[in-house]
C-alpha cells in the first residue's frame, strides 16, 4: 500500500494574520481511501482543504496529489479533483443539467461528455426528473445534492467534499452517502469533511481529528476507538470529545 | 473553455427577464426620444389660414379642396382677426379669396381673385402652404374650365344628351380624377433628414456599449458572492481562462445593446447606408472590447460587488463626457487633449467620420489599433492586478 499513496501532504502550515489556521499538518491517503477530516468548528479542516485544492498556497510545507506538488504545479493538481465547498456554489438560473454540463466542460469534458455524464450524476443524487428545472426553485438538499453532482460529474481522481452534508434532510443525506460510496467503489478517492460522527463511522476508511490546526488522532474509526473499550460500545463521538475536549467552539 | 463561459454567460444574461428588459429597452427608449427630437414623422403637414371673403359655392369647394390636401389644415378666419395676426407675426401668410371668385371661375377671369397676405416670404410653412394652394386653385380653375366647355357642347345642341346628364358626366369624371388621378406623384421615404442625428447618435451607441464596463467590473465579484468563484478556480479553466470568459461575456453583451441600437438605427432612421452599418458595428466591436476590458481591470481590484458598480457607473460616465459623447469638444481646447486619453474618445470620432462619410474603416486604423491597444494592455494588467490582490482572498 505505501508506494499506493495518492496524497501526501508534509507540515502543511498556514495562518490566517497571526493565529495559525492549519498547524503543521502531516498526512497520507491511500488510492481509493475515504479519508475522513473531523473536526469542531474552526479546526482549519476548509483551511485544509482550500490548500489541497490550490485556492492557499500553503505558508510552509506541501501537498503532492498524484505526485504533483499544490504549490509548484497547481494546473495539474486541478486536473485531477473535484471540489464540493462547503458553501453552495451553482448557478440558480441555470437548470440542473446546464450546472453539471457547464462545469463538466470546466473540468475538461467534451460537449457530448459532459451531457452524457450530466444524465448519469443527476440520476445518481436522485435529480433526474427536476434537472430541466431552474436550480432556483430547488429546495435545499436538491441544491446540496447537485452541488455533489458537480464535483464529481468529471470523474476526478480525487474529490475534495468540505461539510456536503450540513443541513440537508435525512433522505437527502442518505443519497448523498450512497453517491459517495458507489464512487468510491470505482475507484475514486474522498476527502469527507464532517463534523457529524456518525457520518465518519460509516463512510470513511480512515479518519484524521483535528483540532486548533493540528492534529489529534488519526486512524481507522476502530483504531480510534480502542482505548477508549469496547469498540462495538464505544462511539466516535466519545472518541472525538475525548481528544478535542468538551469547550464550545464558535 | 472560456468561450463556452462567454456562452452560458449570455444565456443567463438571456434568461434574466429584469436585466435583458432594461439593456434592451434602454437602446429602443432611447432611439424613440431620438425619434421624438428630429421628428420621426417624415412628411410636411402645415396650416392654411384662409379668409373667405367670396362665400359662394366655389370658394367654399376650394377650401375643401385645399383641406383635402394630406398634411394640410384649414383654419379659417375673417378678414380683421387675420390681419391682426399678421400684424403680431403670428401668422405670416394668409389667404384671401376675393368676393367675385365663383362668379370669376364661371368666366370672367382677369382679376386677381386670390390674394396672399404674407410676412417676408411667408416663413418656410407659409412657402409650402402658398405653392399647395395654388395647386388646389388650379385644380379647380380646370374643374370649371371643363364644366363651362361641357355647357357650351349642351348648348349647341349638337348632342342627343340633356344638358344635365353632360353636366353629371363631366363632375364624375372630375370626382373619379380625384381619387384616382391620372397622374399622381409618390413620396417616397428616405428617412429622417437631419444633420443632428449624426451628432448624437455616436454618443449614444458608445454610452450602450460603455455599459459593458459595469457588466464586466462585477462579474468576478458576482461569482466571489455567490460562492462559485472557488469552484471555477479550482476547475481546469484557471484564473486566466475566468479573465477571459468574463471578458468575452462583458464585450458580447455591449456589443449585442449597441448591435441592436445600430440595426434600428438603420431601419427607423435610415441615416446611414447599410455598408455604413458594417462599418459602425466594428468600430462598435472595438469599442465593446475596450469597454469590457476597462470593466476587468475594476473587477480585479474591486472587493464587492456595491464598489464594481460604482466604479463601472463613474468610469463609463466619465469616459464618455470627456470621449465627447454628449458635445463635440473644440479642436484644440483643453478638453479635446484630455478627451485623448477616453477611449470613448477615439469610438465617437470613428463613428461621426463614418456617418459623415469623410472616413472608412482603412482610414480609421489609428483609432481601431488605439482601441485593440488599450484593450490588450488593461486585460495584462488587470489579469496581474487580480493574483497581486485577491490571491490569497478567493
Ligand atoms: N478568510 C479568513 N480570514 C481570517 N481567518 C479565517 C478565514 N477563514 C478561516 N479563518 C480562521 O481560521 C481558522 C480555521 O477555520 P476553518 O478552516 O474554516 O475551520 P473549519 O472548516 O474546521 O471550521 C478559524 O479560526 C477561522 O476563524
Ligand atoms: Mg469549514
Amino acid at each position: 500500500m505505501e508506494e499506493n499513496w495518492f496524497v501526501e501532504a508534509v507540515d502543511i502550515r498556514h495562518a490566517y494574520g497571526d493565529e495559525p489556521s492549519v498547524d503543521g499538518v502531516s498526512f497520507r491517503i491511500a488510492k481509493g481511501e475515504v479519508y475522513g477530516l473531523l473536526g469542531p468548528n474552526g479546526a482549519g479542516k476548509t483551511t485544509l482543504i482550500r490548500i489541497l485544492n490550490t485556492l492557499l498556497p500553503p505558508h510552509a510545507g506541501d501537498a503532492l496529489i498524484g505526485g504533483r506538488s499544490v504549490r509548484k504545479d497547481p494546473a495539474s493538481v486541478r486536473a485531477q479533483i473535484g471540489v464540493c465547498p462547503q458553501n453552495l456554489a451553482i448557478y440558480e438560473d441555470l437548470t440542473g443539467v446546464e450546472n453539471l454540463v457547464f462545469f463538466g466542460r470546466m473540468s475538461g469534458l467534451s460537449g457530448s461528455a459532459a451531457r452524457a455524464a450530466a444524465d448519469e450524476f443527476l440520476g445518481l443524487v436522485g435529480l433526474s426528473e427536476r434537472g430541466r428545472d431552474r436550480t432556483r426553485s430547488y429546495s435545499g438538499g436538491m441544491k446540496r445534492r447537485l452541488n455533489l453532482a458537480i464535483a464529481l460529474v468529471a470523474r476526478p481522481d480525487l474529490v475534495l467534499l468540505d461539510e456536503p452534508t450540513v443541513g440537508v434532510d435525512p433522505q437527502s443525506r442518505n443519497r448523498i452517502f450512497d453517491t459517495v460510496e458507489a464512487l468510491n467503489q470505482q475507484g475514486m478517492t474522498v476527502v469527507y469533511t464532517t463534523h457529524y460522527m456518525e457520518e465518519a463511522d460509516r463512510l470513511c476508511d480512515r479518519i484524521m481529528i483535528m483540532d486548533r490546526g493540528r492534529i489529534v488522532g488519526e486512524g481507522t474509526p476502530r483504531d480510534l476507538k480502542e482505548p477508549l473499550g469496547d469498540p462495538a460500545e464505544v462511539t466516535l463521538e466519545d472518541v472525538f470529545l475525548s481528544l478535542t475536549g468538551r469547550n464550545l467552539r464558535d | 473553455m472560456p468561450f463556452y463561459m462567454a456562452l452560458i454567460e449570455i444565456k443567463r444574461y438571456f434568461r434574466d427577464p429584469g436585466d435583458l428588459t432594461l439593456s434592451l429597452a434602454l437602446p429602443v427608449a432611447l432611439l424613440a426620444l431620438m425619434l421624438g427630437a428630429f421628428g420621426g414623422d417624415s412628411s410636411f403637414s402645415g396650416t392654411a389660414s384662409i379668409v373667405d371673403l367670396d362665400g359662394t359655392p366655389e370658394s367654399r369647394r376650394l377650401i375643401e379642396i385645399i383641406g383635402a390636401e394630406p398634411g394640410i389644415d384649414v383654419e379659417l378666419l375673417d378678414e380683421s382677426r387675420a390681419d391682426r395676426l399678421l400684424a403680431g407675426s403670428s401668422r405670416l401668410l394668409v389667404m384671401v379669396v376675393h368676393r367675385g371668385y365663383g362668379e370669376g371661375l364661371m368666366g370672367g377671369g382677369g382679376r386677381p381673385l386670390i390674394e396672399f397676405r404674407q410676412r417676408g416670404s411667408g416663413g418656410d410653412e407659409g412657402l409650402i402652404v402658398a405653392s399647395i394652394v395654388r395647386g388646389a386653385v388650379g385644380k379647380q380653375a380646370r374643374e370649371a374650365v371643363a364644366l363651362s366647355q361641357a355647357r357650351v357642347v349642351a348648348a349647341s345642341n349638337e348632342l342627343s344628351a340633356s344638358g344635365e346628364e353632360i353636366e353629371r358626366a363631366v363632375l364624375d369624371a372630375v370626382e373619379r380624377d380625384r381619387e384616382a388621378p391620372i397622374v399622381s406623384v409618390r413620396v417616397e421615404d428616405a428617412g429622417v433628414g437631419t444633420p443632428t442625428f449624426n451628432i448624437f447618435f455616436p454618443g449614444i451607441l458608445t454610452m450602450m456599449v460603455m455599459f459593458a464596463v459595469t457588466t464586466s467590473a462585477s462579474a468576478i465579484v458576482e461569482e466571489k458572492r455567490d460562492g462559485r468563484l472557488e469552484r471555477l478556480l479550482t476547475t481546469r479553466l484557471g484564473v486566466t481562462g475566468i479573465f477571459i470568459g468574463k471578458f468575452l461575456s462583458g464585450l458580447s453583451r455591449g456589443f449585442l445593446q449597441a448591435l441592436l441600437l445600430c440595426t434600428l438605427g438603420l431601419a427607423v432612421f435610415r441615416s446611414f447606408s447599410p455598408a455604413d452599418y458594417g462599418q459602425i458595428v466594428v468600430v462598435t466591436l472595438f469599442l465593446a472590447a475596450c469597454a469590457a476590458a476597462v470593466g476587468m481591470a475594476i473587477a480585479s481590484v474591486a472587493r464587492t460587488s456595491e464598489q464594481a458598480n460604482w466604479a463601472g457607473v463613474v468610469v463609463t460616465m466619465v469616459t464618455a463626457v470627456v470621449g465627447g459623447s454628449f458635445f463635440e469638444p473644440a479642436g484644440g481646447g483643453v478638453l479635446d487633449v484630455i478627451g485623448r486619453i477616453s477611449p470613448v474618445r477615439y469610438g465617437n470620432d470613428a463613428l461621426r467620420d463614418i456617418l459623415s462619410g469623410s472616413a472608412n474603416l482603412g482610414g480609421l486604423w489609428v483609432e481601431l489599433a488605439v482601441l485593440a491597444g488599450v484593450s490588450a494592455v488593461l486585460l495584462v494588467i488587470s489579469r496581474r492586478l487580480f493574483s497581486a490582490l485577491q490571491g490569497e482572498a478567493v
